[in-house]
Formats: C-alpha cells, sequence, structure tokens
C-alpha cells in the first residue's frame, strides 16, 4: 500500500478554438498508490474526464508530467523490477506497455465496443494480442465473463444485444483482460439503474480486494465515492480546490464549493 | 381535491408486444406524482400516452385516460392539439435537444405561444423575461437572443421550463427534467418546479430513476416494472414501508450519502 504507481505533477491542458484558449486542466498534482482508490468528484466541466484522458494518454498534455510504474513481470508490484514511464513523452512502443498495466472504463458501454463483432472477441482482442489463442483464449474469456458476473454465452453475443449493465459489465471483463495495476473508471456507472449500478460497484468492490487494483474513480455521485474510495480530489474549474478521504471532505468541506456539492444531494 | 388527471387500467402496445400492462392511477389537483422504475419499465410510455405520442408503432389496446371531463384516448388528433401545451405541458429530459439549433430561444417560445394564443412578440418576451427571471434564469434579454448551443445544459433546461409554463398548462409532465444535470444545477431547477407549483398549483407528473428526487419532490408515488404496477400510493408510505419486493430491492440498491458523522 505504500508504494506509488503514478505520480502526476503540474498537468494543465489547454485547449484552443480561433483566438481564445481555454485550460480545462490546469495545476492538477497527485500520486497514486498500489492498491488505492482514488475519487475525482466535481461539477461538469470541472476537468475530470480531461484529466483521466491525460493519464492515459489520449489526450496530449500542455504542459507539466505523468509518471507511471511498469514492471517488467505482467504481475509486479512495484518495489520489484520495473521502470517508470513518461506518459507525456511515452512514444507508442511504451505506451502499449503502458496499456498492459493501465485500462479504462467508459460511461457508456455500448459505444466502447465495436458493433459489428462480438462481445468475447472485444474482450480476447488484447489477448490475443500478446499471443494467447485457440482454447486458451477461450477459457480466458470465460473466465473474465464469469468475474464479472456474466455466464459464458455472453461471449457469442453482440453489444446491442444485452443491457446496458451487462454491456459494461463486459466492459470491466476487458480492461482486466490484461491484469491491469490501475483502472480508471470515468463515470462508470452513471448511465445505469440503481440495482444495475449496485451490481457493479459490488463488482469493483471485490475486485480492488482481491486482486489489490488501484482504481481512479471519476464520478459526480458522491454517495459512490463516499463508499468506494480511500481518497478523494475535489475540482473546480481545472482546478484541484479539496483533497482529503472522502468523509473529511463530506462532513467537514473546507471549501464553499464542496460543501455546496454535498448540499446539493438530496436525502432519502 | 378533485382528480384532475386519471388513468383506468391503462394498457399500451408497441408493436403488438405489451410495454405497460392494467396499470391505474389519479392525479390531483396542485399534486406531484412520481413514476419511478428501472429502464425498459415503461415509465416514459406512460406519459407518451398521455400526451398521445406513441408514434405509429404503439397504441394505447386497454383502458382509458381522463383529463378532467374528457377521455383522451378517444381523442382526435386535432382534438389533442387543444390539449397538448394549453392544459398538459411537456418538459424532456434534455430540453436543449427539442429546440431548433439555428434560432434564437426567443423567436421559438414566441412560436410556441402563438400557436395557442393571439399575442405579440413584444408581450410573449415580456412575459418570458418574467418567469424566467422568477425561476433564477440571470439575464433574460440575452437569453432570448440566445441560441440553443450558446446556452448551457442546466440554462437550456430551465428556459424548457419556462416554455412549458408560459402557456399556464393545469398539468405538467416531465419526463426525468434533472437526470442530465448537476447535482447543484438539479438542485435549482428542483427548487423552480416546487415554486411554479406553488405560483400556479400546478399538477405534476414527474418520472425519474433517483428515489432522492422522488423524496424531496412528490405526494405520491407509483412503481412500475415490466410494465406492471409494483407500488401505488403515498410517497412516504412506500418508500419507508415498500409493499412489494421490488419496490423493497430497488430502495436497498440505492447508495446513500453518510452526510453526519456517526
Amino acid at each position: 500500500m505504500t508504494e506509488a504507481i503514478l505520480k502526476a505533477e503540474k498537468l494543465k491542458r489547454v485547449f484552443t478554438s480561433g483566438k481564445s484558449s481555454f485550460a480545462a486542466v490546469d495545476q492538477v498534482s497527485f500520486e497514486l498508490k498500489k492498491g488505492e482508490c482514488l475519487g475525482i468528484v466535481g461539477e461538469s466541466g470541472s476537468g475530470k474526464s480531461t484529466v483521466a484522458r491525460l493519464i492515459t494518454g489520449l489526450l496530449p498534455c500542455s504542459e507539466g508530467e505523468i509518471l507511471f510504474f511498469v514492471p517488467e513481470k505482467t504481475n509486479g508490484s512495484p518495489g520489484e523490477e520495473g521502470s517508470w514511464i513518461n506518459i507525456t513523452q511515452a512514444g507508442k512502443r511504451e505506451l502499449r506497455s503502458v496499456y498492459r498495466h493501465m485500462q479504462m472504463v467508459f460511461q457508456t458501454p455500448a459505444e466502447s465496443f465495436d458493433p459489428r463483432r462480438t462481445l468475447g472477441d472485444g474482450i480476447g482482442e488484447s489477448l490475443r494480442n500478446m499471443g494467447i489463442k485457440g482454447s486458451e483464449l477461450k477459457k480466458r474469456v470465460d473466465n473474465l465473463l464469469e468475474l464479472c458476473g456474466l455466464s459464458p454465452e455472453f461471449a457469442l453475443r453482440y453489444p446491442h444485444q444485452v443491457s446496458g449493465g451487462q454491456c459494461q459489465r463486459a466492459a470491466i471483463a476487458r480492461a482486466l483482460a490484461v491484469e491491469p495495476q490501475l483502472l480508471i473508471c470515468d463515470e462508470a456507472t452513471s448511465a445505469l439503474d440503481v440495482t444495475v449500478q449496485k451490481q457493479i460497484m459490488e463488482l469493483l468492490m471485490k475486485l480492488k480486494k482481491e486482486q489489490n487494483l488501484s482504481v481512479i474513480f471519476i464520478c459526480h455521485d458522491l454517495a459512490l465515492v463516499q463508499m468506494f474510495c480511500d481518497r478523494v480530489l475535489v475540482m473546480e474549474q481545472g482546478r484541484i480546490v479539496e483533497t482529503g478521504t472522502p468523509d473529511q471532505v463530506i462532513h467537514t468541506p473546507r471549501e464553499e464549493y464542496t460543501r455546496i456539492l454535498v448540499d446539493a444531494v438530496f436525502d432519502i | 381535491m378533485n382528480s384532475l388527471l386519471r388513468a383506468d387500467h391503462l394498457t399500451v402496445c408497441y408493436e403488438g408486444i405489451p410495454v405497460v400492462q392494467d396499470v391505474s392511477f389519479q392525479l390531483n389537483e396542485g399534486e406531484i406524482l412520481g413514476i419511478v422504475g428501472e429502464s425498459g419499465s415503461g415509465k416514459s410510455t406512460v406519459i407518451r400516452a398521455i400526451m398521445g405520442l406513441l408514434g405509429n408503432n404503439g397504441a394505447v389496446t386497454g383502458g382509458e385516460i381522463w383529463y378532467r371531463d374528457q377521455c383522451l384516448t378517444e381523442t382526435s388528433e386535432r382534438e389533442l392539439m387543444k390539449y397538448r401545451g394549453t392544459e398538459i405541458g411537456m418538459v424532456f429530459q434534455d430540453c436543449g435537444a427539442g429546440f431548433c439549433p439555428v434560432r434564437t430561444v426567443g423567436a421559438q417560445i414566441y412560436e410556441a405561444v402563438k400557436a395557442h394564443e393571439k399575442i405579440s412578440r413584444v408581450q410573449v418576451e415580456k412575459n418570458a423575461g418574467a418567469l424566467m427571471e422568477k425561476i433564477g434564469l440571470k439575464d433574460p434579454r440575452r437569453v432570448l437572443k440566445s441560441y440553443p448551443f450558446q446556452l448551457s445544459g442546466g440554462m437550456n433546461q430551465r428556459v424548457g421550463i419556462c416554455a412549458a409554463m408560459l402557456l399556464r398548462p393545469s398539468v405538467l409532465l416531465a419526463d426525468e427534467p434533472t437526470s442530465a444535470l448537476d447535482v447543484t444545477v438539479q438542485k435549482q431547477v428542483v427548487e423552480e418546479l416546487l415554486l411554479m407549483r406553488e405560483e400556479f398549483q400546478t399538477s405534476m407528473i414527474l418520472v425519474t430513476h433517483n428515489m432522492g428526487l422522488v423524496k424531496k419532490m412528490t405526494d405520491r408515488v407509483l412503481v412500475l416494472c415490466n410494465g406492471q404496477m409494483m407500488d401505488y400510493g403515498k410517497t412516504e408510505e412506500i418508500l419507508e414501508h415498500p409493499g412489494s419486493a421490488y419496490t423493497q430491492k430497488l430502495m436497498d440498491s440505492v447508495i446513500r450519502l453518510k452526510k453526519e458523522q456517526l
């Protein structure tokens, strides 16, 4: 629990349109430890998703750097042999090795799968790239589906043939195929019904406990963050305005902005 | 209290497959009724049936919907036009998408009001401006001159509520009116809707999957699952003592925010 696996330092991302420019993310620094779950909350437009896209290298940083620990062995943990890769300067080859240890789950599960290919195909793609094939591949895919609470028959279905919740579980199965160190969930449960949301949260908690998975959990629902995360960053207009444990932030917010966020949640 | 809107054993089919079965409820004057359920439970279909917006594939195959002493399910399309907007208004999940992108908000609000009453544009904009100020939209003149893409999601949603309320409908049907909004904006919109009820005694049907919203806003609640009625009654009673196992499951799935230190 003590070793860091991800360090972000003074991230900045500027979007320009015409002559005007706008910093979607500014001065964002944080560290993530092995097995830790970090929540990022804030209103829409506060830069939560941009941070996720910067970390995963889907979007280049304007300034700052992101260091990610890549262990030498697939199942290695920090402290063992490995190297730090600077994602902001990494080439394609380096990024590929990063993605063996870092995976992402998106908000709209159906859109993240190729509609013309089966779920099993999508889940097994990264395994095929690693040279696994035939019955071994099928066995691995079936195991992943089972881990995420789906029966093996789902491997043969197409994205439009399953419900949103089932598709999101398949997306988590796909992300877990490479046995990543870090899972980044960008509003992974926001589009789902409460009953399905609960199942997905239980799955994530199980994975965190059993596989010591580190998670960056981007969410606008404070209740989920409170239940799941060890630490939380509150973002406002691209900057981190408050950090702490979820209970600290929710019970004794230091910033007015955080207090407004907490007050806006309806009691049930 | 008088019943304003009533559904009796309503059954709706899409292409022969029933999606809402034998659903009955009643909306009294000044009351807010919540309809909750998972996606695919038929919540939105109920609202569409009331407005006669089921499209070519859908039809009410059983039961009736009554508005005051008019049976809506047996009213012709032409007659229904008189009720839509003026008597029964509607707010959608994404009001911004309902506006034409290449015309200003003011022009579209004027068009909507003009379709129902003889009124000048100046008067419409004056009324709209007054209403916007009431529901916390700052600088109404700028808003009316804006195109939908120049306004945020929350502002568009409030403009949609404003457009619906300008005709002073007796009943407002709101389909997930706050689901696309941030919690802070959601809170404002909810307060505005409650203010509307206080000012104009508007009755509302609120379709949502947010149980917190149901508790905050509604007097009575209808729980749907696969088109069937699971529970119907006073919101407090249903949420605290669910009558069906399904409602219990729904309540158990809600992850609550613990605000106070234990």
